[in-house]
């Protein structure tokens, strides 16, 4: 594969921001690895984009809170010859609670999905970017990464350890060409959010300095970006999109 | 074999000796280990595990490790 059609993975690409940059990335040519649970809806969105774009997308099924998710997405590559040029970690879940009422499952499948995969995916990738000295990393963090939130301290606690991975992995790896950065998307209407109701939404967008919410687009948009050359000089950083959110 | 070291580790083949051992000279660092692993990789069509990734300390380990995988040095 040239780098006229560029590969990157995405995880949680079934939906959401996930997929939204799926839909991105394949606008600007890239082919694309989509991983998620949902196997149906990986191959519906495959099919979109194929058709829309003439995108080659493999899709791989799996739930990444299994230990060994990450050397069973990467196996399927090797089987199929493909080496990606980007990394999007971005499946994550919210399940906010405050700590008092957080269970131990809540804190495993947090840290699991949010913390872990994003290890042993970054981990697995890396070979692939060696080999080429070059290669894009991005973890999607969070607002609440950076300031905190009511209610999720397990949440928050994973977003802010990704910003402490990506500051590391960026000196790691980028005498090796790779970069790292992290996106710090704000109050996004997604899916993630739907179980808000009108009057929280409200609540949120007058407390954007845009007085608007964001959609996974607008998420999309930057990580496009940070994939593409124009970003080539960017490493190490954590980029809010968030409309000037204050919380 | 050699050439995986000699690339990754920018040593001359000379250099590249059973005993020669991860970081006992300043080439062979955590980043050029990484570079290490890929080459030997590429060179044999194998996959290493992290367990080796992290076991191969030496080139006589590297070779053992290697050997693990059906190929053997003569």
């Amino acid at each position: 594969m040239t780098d006229i059609h560029p590969i990157a993975l995405i995880t949680g690409a079934s939906r959401g921001i996930g997929k939204a940059i799926a839909t991105e990335l394949a606008a600007a040519g890239y082919h694309l690895v989509l991983v998620a649970r949902n196997e149906v809806l990986l191959n519906e969105l495959a099919r979109e984009l194929a058709a829309l774009h003439e995108t080659k997308a493999w899709v791989f099924s799996t739930d990444l809170l299994q230990p060994d998710a990450a050397t069973k997405v990467f196996t399927f590559l090797q089987q199929n010859n493909v080496q990606i040029d980007a990394l999007i970690n971005n499946a994550g879940i919210m399940q906010n609670a405050t700590l008092m009422m957080t269970t131990e499952e809540m804190i495993d499948d947090q840290l699991g999905i949010n913390l872990r995969t994003v290890l042993t995916m970054s981990r697995a990738a890396v070979k692939h970017f060696v080999r080429k000295r070059k290669g894009c990393i991005i973890n999607m963090s969070s607002i609440v990464g950076v300031n905190g939130g009511i209610g999720q301290a397990v949440y928050s606690a994973t977003k802010s350890a990704l910003i402490g991975l990506t500051h590391s992995l960026s000196k790691e790896l980028g005498p090796l060409g790779i970069r790292v950065n992290a996106i710090a998307p704000g109050y996004m209407m997604t899916n993630m959010t739907a179980q808000y109701d009108d009057a929280h939404n409200e609540k949120m967008r007058m407390a954007t300095s845009l007085r608007k919410l964001g959609s996974a687009t607008d998420v999309a948009k930057l990580a496009t970006f940070l994939c593409s050359s124009d970003a080539s000089f960017i490493t190490g950083q954590v980029i809010g999109v968030d409309g000037g959110l204050l919380i | 074999m050699t050439d995986a070291f000699t690339d990754a580790l920018m040593i001359d083949k000379e250099q590249v000796h059973d005993a020669l051992k991860y970081q006992s000279i300043p080439n062979w660092d955590s980043i050029s280990h990484m570079v290490l692993i890929t080459n030997i990789e590429a060179a044999f069509d194998i996959s290493l595990g992290t367990d080796d990734v992290i076991a191969m300390s030496t080139v006589a380990i590297a070779k053992e490790i290697i050997a693990k995988h059906g190929i053997s040095f003569s």
